[in-house]
């Protein structure tokens, strides 16, 4: 068989397509059009928003294009002494700290897991995918930090989210495929286990080592619950429980200064404008890593989907 | 019992060559005892009188009474309830909605058109629920939301969504749904590629319709992963999740948007009923454990190599 019948093929699918198949296809295109759309327009609301002067609010209807384009707003939210940058130098502590120590553990936990001869390997395995079904719940979760002295503690929460053990297995059944043979001729040429690890493992694993990383990474971007729960310092909050009370408290707090320029030349910045603008600030870092989460997560939801 | 020993080695010979490894692994499986083990056995303080201060060696056992004090609690009614509602209306709005993009994708031929949909639609899986809870309120605002705009330019009085709760379920699923319906997607789509394509080319020559090939061919192809979703989905059936109600539901709203999880948070947390809240959220694993066997059961007898176990 040669590429062609399967082009000639298609081409005879293509003619034989009836009315009825062409109106759904037109509907079709329709429909994910406006699924696209939609997607898309809530974001495009904020940052319009975003870019309003305070006059367009006084119109009370929504900005499709603000009058004039201003950064006034990206200079309050971003301004120093702001609680945004605040929460933000905390999100950025646990983006760094939390994922070193989470790819750490990750890449342990997966690299002896797939040790084809570990004595009692399954009996490991099991005790890590058990906590996966079962769970203590909040409350004695809770306890138990408190117990531990964890409580209201950054490094406590990076510890608690140690690993996941969704990673862990994704990445075990990675490194159980790269070939015995090439290890074991390593190893017969005198090649001493840390050297296999340093010299063959981790460069072959690279590329999947880096999609994990930025896994834990818009984990620790996006961490809500670890902190409402663990932290009660408002000073050690994370940029999306920032947002959180931003969004239901109706008040926003941001450079003095810029404020009192803002007032000076006869601006009154309306809390939804600032909201919109926090908003923007923290969904843009998602955005930029965007293109490379993409290219992987589809090929790490199969891998999950084959061998869990 | 599969203990992974080679024959004819002593133990300790396999376990002294391995020894490097079982040092490295050790703190993580400190970790998963110390931070889940530990945990599920703090269950217990559902049976106790818990005393905050001196932990269980000053609690009083106290049997289930705090499951016969739970079940006259107004709130945990309120709450059960509701999870039960959310989550009836999910089964029929949001767990289609992934199939149907997955059938709709399928079937476009444009295949960077399609790539763009798929690229736009998985976005939101990424964003958390704060930032939604954000662009909700901003959709929704009774001054500059969309949807209030168009109420007004048809002629009606705006409505604040947030803090009306006729509006909270609707704006619970919705959202749900524009969060999870590219991502949800993905999975129906790599089963559609699974399935074989001359089913199709045999039953066009049999003068079948697109529709019936779809109902035919395309849906017992994915009858699997639509049924592994579903079971997994009947487990987590009396609770609606805490991120996303804790961002969207406020105490004006508690009276339909109040569910299981907020709920252990306020009682455990907030106010420091600790055994209250942790009886609450005994029962409802419990409850969900339940569903998961009764869902498999039934997909069992249904069709039996649909069912996970």
């Amino acid at each position: 068989m040669t590429q062609q019948p399967a082009k000639l093929k298609k081409h005879r699918f293509y003619k034989r397509m009836t009315r009825g198949e062409k109106i759904f296809q037109v509907f079709n295109y329709i429909i994910l059009t406006l699924l696209a759309l939609v997607t898309f327009f809530p974001f495009y609301v904020v940052i319009m928003k975003s870019f309003a002067p305070p006059e367009d609010f006084l119109g009370n209807a929504v900005i499709w294009w603000p009058s004039r384009f201003m950064a006034d707003y990206y200079g309050f939210v971003l301004g120093k002494g702001s609680e945004f940058m605040q929460s933000l130098k905390n999100t950025l502590y646990f983006v760094f700290v939390g994922t070193s120590i989470n790819m750490f553990s990750t890449f342990i936990a997966a690299f002896v897991l797939a040790q084809k001869r570990l004595p009692f390997r399954n009996q490991i395995t099991f005790v890590m995918v058990f906590t996966m079904f079962f769970g203590g719940g909040m409350i004695p979760s809770y306890l138990v930090s408190k117990a531990y002295g964890l409580l209201d503690s950054m490094l406590g929460l990076c510890i608690m989210g140690l690993l996941s053990t969704t990673y862990v297995l994704y990445l075990r059944n990675f490194f159980m495929t790269i070939p015995a043979e090439l290890l074991e001729s390593a190893q017969v040429d005198g090649c001493p286990d840390y050297k296999l690890l340093f010299k063959i493992i981790l460069p072959l694993s690279l590329p999947s080592l880096a999609t994990f990383t930025l896994f834990y990474a818009v984990g620790q971007w996006n961490m809500f619950t670890g902190a409402v729960i663990y932290l009660s310092d408002p000073k050690k909050l994370p940029l999306q429980v920032y947002i959180h009370r931003m969004v239901s408290a109706m008040t926003i707090t941001g450079d003095a200064e810029e404020l009192r320029n803002l007032y000076e030349s006869g601006y009154q910045p309306p809390a939804d404008a600032l909201k919109a603008t926090a908003i923007v600030c923290s969904t843009v870092p998602i955005v930029c890593v965007y293109p490379f989460l993409q290219k992987y997560f589809v090929k790490g939801m199969m891998m999950g989907s084959l061998k869990g | 019992m599969n203990f992974n020993l080679e024959q004819g080695v002593p133990i300790r010979k396999q376990l002294n060559r391995f020894k490097w490894y079982y040092l490295m692994i050790l703190p993580i499986l400190v970790w998963y005892i110390m931070f889940s083990y530990v945990p599920m056995f703090g269950i217990s303080i559902a049976f106790f009188d818990y005393n905050a201060y001196q932990g269980f060696a000053g609690s009083q056992w106290y049997g289930f009474h705090w499951f016969e004090y739970l079940l006259d609690d107004q709130l945990l009614r309120i709450a059960f309830v509701n999870s039960l509602i959310i989550n009836l209306q999910c089964l029929i709005f949001s767990f289609p909605m992934p199939i149907i993009l997955a059938l709709l994708l399928n079937e476009c031929r444009a295949i960077k058109f399609k790539r763009t949909v798929q690229t736009i639609s998985y976005l939101p899986h990424f964003i958390s629920w704060a930032i939604v809870g954000g662009l909700v309120y901003s959709l929704l605002s009774p001054s500059s939301g969309f949807v209030n705009t168009v109420i007004k330019a048809l002629g009606g009085e705006p409505i604040y969504f947030m803090g009306d709760s006729r509006y909270t379920r609707s704006i619970i699923v919705i959202s749900g749904i524009w969060k999870g319906i590219g991502w949800g997607s993905i999975l129906y789509l790599a089963a559609l590629t699974g399935i074989n394509q001359e089913l199709y080319e045999a039953a066009t020559l049999d003068g079948a319709n697109k529709l019936q090939q779809v109902w035919h061919i395309t849906l017992p192809g994915i009858s699997h992963i639509i049924s592994m979703q579903l079971i997994f989905y009947f487990t987590g059936f009396f609770d609606v999740g805490f991120e996303q109600t804790f961002n969207l539901v406020n105490p004006v709203t508690y009276d339909t948007g109040l569910v299981i999880s907020l709920l252990v948070y306020n009682k455990g947390l907030k106010q420091a009923q600790f055994e209250f809240a942790t009886a609450v959220g005994l029962l409802q694993s419990i409850m969900g454990m339940i569903m998961l066997v009764t869902a498999n059961g039934i997909t069992r007898k249904i069709s039996e190599d649909n069912s996970l176990f």
